[in-house]
């Protein structure tokens, strides 16, 4: 009977949910995004909108996780920033393609319908991307080396399966924390009450900085919960509870507030002309 | 064991749900409606709820399918076309031997509701009411193109594909998964703000016509579905998705038409101002 | 016998551990409530000690909260009417209700906050929010009738109490986030604000109780039943009890804050 339910659960699932896991999921992006909205200035806002038919960014904020095969440009890697451990920057192909993005927007008047799209598409998800621990890959010194990812496994919560820590990042933090929650909800717990000077804190600096912040922050879920041998059996694995889910909520609250201030700012700076 | 399971699973992925727009796609509808209800139609139709919006009542139609004295409107969820694109009146269909023929008679449901608010001071405050949540609900099923069922496509009712190593219903995933993925993290207010968009023109282009020509020109238009799929196609992750993408921009437009749609009807009855909305 | 106290006993407990009264829409859609009707110079004071989220942040920390190293004493503050020998006090007097005893204890504390340091009145804060819900919440109340019992939700087997810790309010409410639920529930004039408002929380808790009755009662008096009818009455009692939560709260709040 056990199995029945399990096999029902996994059907539910699978019908229910989207076809692929992805950064931060629907919800984080669509919040970040729709954060970012609210800090737009009316200009930038408009300028964008006429950019993307009309649409809101949150519309297209999980567009690159989901056209990611007719893209291959931005495949898997541009979903996740490098940060080197030793001279404390972020370091890749991500930074690369985010600082390539910007530019090529700055002069957004000039480019053709589809690249201006495709490009702040880009920007409106990888900033996002970049602000969820479990998309942040740390290097050693020798910039080859892997110190830390996510694509290991952990037990989460009471379940009796192995998960993957790095879908745990990808949205059960957040359906576990906030599964009531629509993106106008974080908009409203996370972001209605910033005060101005809190979000000037959060924006000083280059976007360099913001990455080496965020990357700065993620660093704790490894720390908390070390990488198992690769075989290791379920009890043997580390062990996401509550109290941890918690904790990790709260990081993934900041680093959702601070990915929509300034992915805003990003916007606001391009578009506000 | 073996049959038992079997059943539930069928129970589970293949049951021919009456509830078209699963998730909050229904609410997204009403909310969109209500944002498009003029003030005084807006007045009038909250007093008639009670003092609630349209929005709170997009799921009643079908939460109240098994309540003693509604349980007419089971048969209220369907409309029947022929090979030829004509609508099957609800006496004809209510002789059929095929279940969901049988229980195509929405189309009739809807214009008695129309008529019955058309000529409301006949009727009593709860009939109002009813009425109300009728239109909303029976129009925003008949924006989903699962709730049109054609005479000559039949079999295809019963269309299959694979996604892994799981078997799938086609029309149960056009009530749940093409909506649902795409839209899993909109709730009422977040339809409003993505899909309420469009200009006043755009807005009358899409409100013109008649009821019966709208309800027509959906069957014509839903018959698409059946092209964008082969029996027992087979997905794997990357095909899914580039499938999965053609039916977002698609099903968006279905439901935000049927949001100004509600609200052009819903105007057309409560505000002397706007000319009422011609059934033929 | 033995066999069957065993079975009460796990039965009890999984009931027990799965006390998350209204589940977090519920509790957002309270507090939702409660935030809109804050004064403010009372949504000022809150904001000194919640860093810059409004209250509906802290809607469900309780539930969140419940095992976390220091706050385990809160597990039992959600509900009314749990452990038999707690219900009288020291000299054999019936005790008050649990959750409303803390409600009445924290609002006596808080009556001069200012005295408080900051992380007492965030925690109160974070408490009340909660409390207040729970307190509505019919399951969540003593009621004389309430059994563990099962109940079948459109082919599930379930609690009661789960069922209204989340179903009801879920399935009726499909579709409507807890910010949207909250602006069509809050439609009381000011009027009947106050009468809402009006009392203490033991009267607030007597109609609580009141409305468990009524919910339990309204079944079938069979121990399977077809909800189909009963969630459409039920939800009734749902958003009342989530509106007169929601009124109440920030009755609360603004009686401590506002000055």
């Amino acid at each position: 009977m056990k199995r029945i339910i399990f096999s029902i659960l996994t059907v539910a699932l699978a019908a229910t949910c989207s076809f692929e896991a992805m950064g931060w999921g629907r919800e984080g992006h669509a919040a970040i995004a729709y954060i970012a909205e609210c800090n737009l200035t009316p200009r930038a806002k408009a300028n964008i909108e006429k950019c993307i038919d009309g649409h809101s960014i949150v519309y297209y904020a999980s567009w690159l996780d989901y056209h990611r095969k007719e893209y291959k440009r931005w495949d898997k890697r541009a979903h996740v920033a490098y940060y080197d451990l030793e001279t404390k920057r972020p370091i890749g192909k991500a930074i690369k393609n985010l600082h390539e993005s910007i530019d090529l927007l700055s002069d957004y008047e000039n480019l053709t319908d589809s690249v201006r799209k495709v490009n702040i598409y880009f920007l409106v998800h990888t900033v996002g991307d970049y602000h969820c621990p479990g998309h942040v890959t740390f290097f050693e010194s020798d910039g080859t080396t892997v110190a830390h990812k996510t694509s290991y496994n952990v037990r989460y919560l009471n379940e009796k399966a192995p998960r993957n820590y790095h879908h745990v990042w990808d949205g059960d933090i957040l359906a576990t924390n906030h599964g009531n929650w629509s993106y106008m909800d974080y908009a409203y717990n996370l972001d209605s009450g910033l005060t101005q000077e809190q979000k000037e804190a959060m924006i000083q600096g280059t976007v360099d900085d913001w990455l080496a912040d965020a990357a700065t922050n993620s660093l704790v879920i490894y720390e908390r919960v070390p990488k198992a041998p690769k075989n290791a059996e379920l009890s043997e694995l580390p062990h996401v509870d509550r109290n941890m889910v918690n904790d990790f909520g709260e990081l993934a609250d900041v680093q959702i507030e601070k990915a929509g201030v300034r992915l805003a700012k990003i916007l606001n700076d391009l578009f506000d002309k | 064991m073996k049959k038992i399971y079997l059943l539930l699973l069928s129970a589970l992925a293949f049951a021919p749900a009456a509830n078209a727009w699963d998730g909050a796609i229904k609410t997204g509808i009403a909310a969109i409606a209500d944002a498009n209800l003029t003030s005084t139609a807006k007045k009038s139709i909250d007093a008639a709820l009670g003092g609630h919006s349209i929005t709170y009542y997009a799921y009643w139609l079908d939460n109240v399918s098994a309540t003693e004295g509604y349980t007419q409107t089971k048969s209220w969820h369907y409309v029947a076309f022929t090979a030829k694109n004509k609508l099957i009146p609800a006496k004809k269909t209510a002789k059929s031997k095929v279940e969901i023929v049988k229980s195509a008679q929405a189309y009739e449901a809807l214009v008695h509701a129309v008529e019955v608010l058309q000529n409301r001071g006949n009727a009593t405050k709860e009939e109002i009411a009813d009425n109300i949540r009728f239109v909303v609900g029976i129009l925003a099923d008949l924006h989903c193109p699962s709730h049109y069922v054609y005479a000559d496509l039949l079999p295809q009712r019963e269309w299959k594909y694979y996604y892994g190593n799981k078997t799938y219903n086609y029309m149960r995933f056009w009530e749940a998964l093409a909506f649902t993925n795409a839209f899993s993290n909109w709730r009422a207010n977040e339809f409003v703000h993505q899909l309420n968009r469009k200009s006043e023109e755009q807005i009358r282009l899409l409100t013109s016509g008649t009821l019966t020509e709208w309800i027509v020109n959906n069957a014509d238009e839903y018959r698409r579905i059946y092209t964008m799929i082969t029996p027992d196609q087979k997905f794997d992750k990357k095909s899914a998705r580039l499938w999965l993408n053609q039916f977002y921009p698609l099903s968006t437009e279905y439901i935000t038409e049927a949001g100004y749609r509600i609200a052009r009807v819903l105007n057309g009855l409560f505000d002397d101002n706007v000319a009422p909305v011609t059934i033929k | 016998m033995k066999k069957f106290i065993l079975l009460l006993t796990v039965g009890l407990c999984m009931a027990y551990t799965s006390v998350f009264a209204w589940d977090g829409k519920g509790h957002s859609t309270i507090a939702y409530i409660a935030d809109r009707h804050l004064t403010p110079r009372a949504k000022a004071n809150i904001a000194k000690y919640t860093d810059h989220h409004p209250i509906v942040y802290y809607a469900s920390w309780m539930d969140m909260y419940r095992q976390y190293p220091g706050y385990e004493m809160t597990h039992h503050w959600h509900v009314d009417y749990w452990n038999e020998s707690d219900r009288k006090d020291a000299d054999g007097n019936p005790a008050e209700p649990i959750d409303v005893h803390h409600i009445k204890r924290i609002m006596n504390e808080m009556s001069d906050f200012r005295t408080l340091n900051d992380s007492t009145v965030l925690i109160n804060i974070k408490l009340l929010v909660h409390m207040v819900g729970d307190m509505h919440c019919p399951v969540h109340t003593d009621f004389p009738k309430y059994r563990p019992i099962n109940v079948n939700v459109r082919g599930k087997k379930v609690r009661y109490h789960k069922m209204w810790d989340g179903m009801v309010v879920d399935i009726e409410h499909k579709g409507m986030s807890p910010l949207m639920l909250a602006a069509e529930l809050d439609r009381c004039d000011e009027a009947a604000i106050a009468d809402i408002v009006k009392g203490t929380p033991d009267d607030w808790y007597a109609e609580s109780c009141a409305a468990a009755t009524r919910a339990y009662e309204m079944m079938p008096k069979k121990t399977v039943l077809t909800t189909d009818n009963y969630f459409n009455a039920a939800i009734e009692i749902a958003d009342t009890q989530i509106i007169n939560a929601g009124y109440r709260l920030a009755s609360v709040l603004n009686t401590i804050f506002d000055k």
